[in-house]
């Protein structure tokens, strides 16, 4: 029992860690705290069922069409609002409430346009057995592709020219403006590749369990207690960060109660931020 | 360069006390006018009863997200407690004390609730405060539906047909609006609402100019709470019934922090004049377009930050000058 337990923990745990990526790193790199995160995720999950039960598509094919479309979303969303908060002073604060707005717009829409009706996708991959424990093994494909993509996140920041410029700009916006790189340009990728990150996620989230709008506040606080666990903008940490709230919501539906371990996130974000405020693992900007 | 006199500093205080005078007399007309009200035929209990639910509401949280700089995307959490403490003590446990004594009493409790979730939670800023509010009330919600339902009600909620008074409970939240004028307006002048202020503008500077910040933060935290959670006692009294699905509902803080922002945070006049705005306007939409609501209210809180960041108030303070000193 306690096996197949700690092995879903981790299997969701990966699913978590990917769901967090886009939040820590449009926070990293531009200060921009997206409160509507998780709203955006479940929006994206909705997508993939479009996808999948009304227009017959392979999930996995789903998955692979969100990551464009959240790109496009996010490349966007920080054209339109968030580049006309960036150089105000108090854009911390601001671009918190201007979130905390959208995500009401995308919570108000989905409920509209889905119900509030549970809605779930028919299982993609069989389950097998290994040693007594049951995988489903659309789960362990979740926790395989949102490992890759993490790692592929990691490369893409120390490789690329891309990704070592959205750290420059994460470092100091002046500094690399004054190296030739536009910021905004920069920031409005970096957006979008946190959008494509959330619509893997949200087609993710849909594949393995049954959706609702409601779920977007549970990903919300789960997210942000994962890239406050993991450090801002560490792919890697982010990762164990999420399969860590993953077995302990596990173990707490074990050894609590089932009904209370979506508050596990809430209590694990205010012990960690009590107890080890820098997180467990080194943020890639240091301040 | 010349200084100004001093008499003259005193002069330019003086509409600031007149403006305080004029808001509590305003404060007692509308009182008297929401008093005659239920008298009035064809006036709905129900529409006064739930624009000062939502005023009182956004006057709340201004105090702790206005005038402390504490923005709190949890805050319904005091007002569903509300509705809680009173369900529980009359409805379940059948406490033996005059219901329109303990709507006032019982979100003392809260209060206090509101003072041990402060003591970590306000030590966290911007950001991690905000969602870690907004998790305390997924979080209470959750522990609410799993406590003994023979306690809390479960899923099912907790009614109290034998007190349904709607006329009665409809005062309480005439005495309950006024007395959050009366402090809003009080603490805008005092030096308690200086210190928010100062902790707002830059929280370390407060403290070394002597400002207690643990302190007063807290203080105003549980004010904030109190007047929620009285806001949640009294409309139970009014509709007899709570249940966890309605009361911890994250439209409600949707609702208050686009009311505040709306109007002005910080400011007096601004919550009320936001509140009854989207009130107005909520109302009007209900009926026509009731799932286009929420995406409307989303809308309003999208469009102050990035238009008119300082709400309405700040709006007509750089529009009209002439007006700066009355409606702070």
């Amino acid at each position: 029992m306690e096996t197949q337990i700690l092995v879903n923990g981790l299997l969701i745990g990966g699913v978590y860690g990917i769901a967090a990526l886009g939040l820590g790193l449009v926070w990293g790199v531009m200060s921009v705290v997206n409160v509507a995160h998780g709203d955006l995720l479940i929006f994206l999950a909705y997508m993939t069922w479009v996808l999948v039960v009304v227009e017959s598509l392979s999930p996995f094919l789903a998955l692979v069409l969100l990551i464009p479309a959240g790109f496009i979303i996010g490349y966007f969303l920080y054209q339109l609002l968030v580049r006309h908060l960036i150089h105000r002073s108090e854009v911390e604060l601001m671009s918190l409430v201007l979130f905390f707005g959208l995500s009401a717009i995308v919570y108000g829409f989905g409920a509209y346009l889905w119900g509030s009706d549970f809605r779930s996708l028919p299982i993609p991959l069989p389950t097998f057995s290994l040693l007594g424990v049951v995988l489903p093994g659309t789960r362990v494909a979740a926790f395989f592709i949102g490992g890759g993509l993490v790692l592929g996140l990691r490369w893409f920041f120390r490789k690329t020219f891309w990704g070592k410029a959205i750290r420059a700009v994460a470092q100091s916006r002046d500094a690399a403006r004054a190296l030739g790189i536009d910021p905004d340009r920069v920031s409005a990728v970096a957006f979008g590749i946190a959008l494509a990150y959330a619509g893997v996620a949200g087609a993710l989230i849909a594949m393995i369990s049954p959706l609702s709008p409601s779920l977007g506040v549970a990903y919300v606080g789960r997210s942000f207690a994962v890239v406050v666990l993991g450090g801002l903008g560490n792919p890697v940490g982010t990762l164990v960060a999420g399969i860590v709230l993953g077995l302990t919501e596990g173990l707490s539906s074990l050894w609590i109660t089932f009904g209370l371990s979506p508050a596990v996130a809430f209590v694990l974000l205010i012990a960690v931020l009590i107890l080890r405020p820098q997180g467990l693992f080194k943020p890639v900007r240091s301040r | 360069m010349r200084t100004a006199p001093p008499e003259v500093i005193l002069e330019r205080r003086d509409p600031i006390r007149l403006l305080n005078t004029g808001l509590i007399v305003l404060a007692v007309v509308a009182a008297g006018f929401l008093a005659l009200q239920p008298g009035i035929p064809g006036a709905s209990l129900v529409f006064w009863f739930n624009l000062m639910k939502a005023i009182v509401l956004a006057m709340s949280l201004n105090l702790i997200t206005g005038y402390t700089g504490y923005v709190d995307f949890g805050h319904v959490v005091f007002f569903g407690l509300g509705t809680y403490v009173a369900g529980i003590a009359i409805g379940m446990l059948g406490v033996a004390v005059p219901v329109p004594l303990w709507v006032f009493v019982g979100p003392l409790l809260i209060a206090l609730i509101a003072v041990v979730v402060g003591m970590p939670a306000l030590r966290l800023r911007g950001a991690y405060f905000a969602i870690a509010m907004l998790s305390f009330n997924a979080a209470t919600r959750l522990v609410i539906l799993n406590l003994p339902s023979d306690f809390a009600g479960g899923a099912f909620g907790i009614p109290s047909p034998e007190i349904y008074d709607p006329r009665t409970a409809y005062y309480g939240m005439v005495g309950l609006l006024v007395a959050i004028i009366l402090v809003t307006v009080w603490l805008a002048g005092s030096r308690f609402g200086v210190g928010l202020k100062a902790i707002r503008d830059d929280e370390g500077a407060a403290g070394v100019m002597g400002v207690r910040t643990t302190q007063y933060k807290l203080t105003a935290f549980a004010v904030s709470a109190y007047f929620a959670a009285a806001a949640g006692s009294v409309d139970y009294w009014f509709v007899a019934f709570t249940s966890n699905e309605l009361v911890f509902n994250n439209v409600v803080t949707v609702e208050m922090v686009a009311a505040v922002f709306l109007g002005g945070a910080g400011t007096v006049i601004g919550p009320v004049l936001g509140a009854s705005t989207l009130y107005l306007v909520r109302d009007f939409l209900w009926v026509r377009f009731p799932f286009l609501y929420l995406p409307m209210f989303g809308a309003v809180i999208a469009g102050v930050v990035l238009f008119m960041p300082r709400g309405i108030v700040g709006f007509v303070e750089d529009h009209v000058p002439s007006l700066r000193a009355r409606i702070k």
